[in-house]
């Protein structure tokens, strides 16, 4: 059934302090503390979350609150309204106008595969 | 240049007060940024310090060359933060530390280029010269910094505007979160300001505004 496409959620009411780790799509809209992890799945920030946490993933996308940093083996997103303070590392950074980003972007370092192998390109690219 | 820009400002941007505006970005002649960029290019793996709030093209630009990049808006920081009390005498008390702790602490990292834009024009008086003593501190040898002075503290060119950096000899201005501004600096007061750094390089403008690149 399409059920099984349909990502993990943590809802708005929800708070987790510790460690979350899997191995599928996670959206958070709640408020986690601690570490997020997931190996080749892809983190949604959603714009109502709260998130102190660093955060790795084979790719992110941030529309909330985020303190932390963000570790991707592909692609980071961060969309207009979210606002981030932490450092980004990924391959591939997409950043809209009106996001606030506060951190160092480095996209010329190896981003590890499941975050640690992978290896990035000397130039990162944006699109 | 400038009056034709705030004209359409009135007509198609919102109020000024919110942190990110969609406003339209003007095309503006930066000798220093021409000079600057020749450097970006023909350096690799330089680490940026990129001051205001979030330019995507600047972002862009410096990565897919190769380069780090750090964010901070310590304008923002600065004016909206809590930095100030009242000391026992009645006086202000700015909490220096605090601020370069929450603004300027880059965990040991080095730079070796700052893009400071007009910051200097819009912090509180008692953090210019902190501002400027931290950025020589985390700045390696022969680092730069490019910065943009207001000749003078009237006139709609004194507006805070963020500033997007292009591949030619261009920077993009765009109205930002207003603050105002609080100094115009002579070419002295720069020199004095910047006095531990080795080298100075003013570029003319046109518009009132003086671009320097100093180097550490």
């Amino acid at each position: 059934m399409a059920i099984e496409n349909i990502p993990a959620r943590i809802g708005k009411s929800v708070v987790i302090c510790g460690e979350v780790k899997g191995s599928e799509d996670l959206i958070v809209d709640g408020r986690v503390e601690g570490t997020v992890s997931l190996s080749d799945s892809r983190l949604t920030i959603g714009p109502s979350a709260n998130v102190a946490a660093n955060l790795t993933a084979k790719d992110i996308l941030i529309l909330g609150q985020v303190q932390g940093n963000l570790v991707a083996s592909g692609r980071v997103e961060l969309r207009a309204g979210c606002q981030v303070e932490g450092d980004i590392r990924a391959l591939r950074l997409a950043v809209e106008d009106n996001a606030v980003f506060r951190g160092k972007v480095d996209l010329t370092q190896a981003v590890s595969k499941g975050s640690e192998a992978a290896t990035a390109p000397k130039s990162g690219g944006i699109s | 240049m400038l009056s034709g820009w705030f004209e359409k400002k009135e007509e198609s941007v919102p109020p000024a007060t919110l942190p990110g505006l969609y406003g339209p970005k003007v095309p503006r002649h930066s000798g220093g940024w021409e000079a600057l960029r020749r450097r970006l290019n023909t350096k690799s793996t330089l680490q940026v310090i990129d001051i205001g709030y979030t330019s995507p093209a600047n972002v862009h630009y410096l990565t897919s060359l190769g380069h780090s990049v750090f964010l901070t808006d310590i304008v923002r920081d600065a004016c909206t933060g809590n930095w100030q009390t009242i000391g026992e005498d009645g006086n202000p008390v700015w909490n220096v530390e605090g601020f370069l702790k929450h603004s300027l602490d880059f965990a040991g990292r080095k730079f070796d280029v700052v893009l400071l834009w007009t910051t200097l024009d819009y912090l509180p008086e008692a953090f210019v010269t902190p501002v400027v003593a931290r950025l020589y501190e985390v700045t390696n040898p022969d680092g730069v910094l490019l910065a943009f002075f207001h000749g003078r503290t009237q006139g709609e060119e004194t507006v805070h505007c963020r500033f997007h950096v292009t591949p030619g000899d261009e920077v993009e201005i765009q109205l930002a979160q207003q603050f105002p501004i609080q100094r115009a600096y002579s070419n002295r007061t720069i020199e004095r300001l910047f006095s531990a750094w080795s080298g100075y390089r003013q570029f003319l403008a046109k518009d009132g505004v003086s671009e320097v690149i100093i180097t550490r």
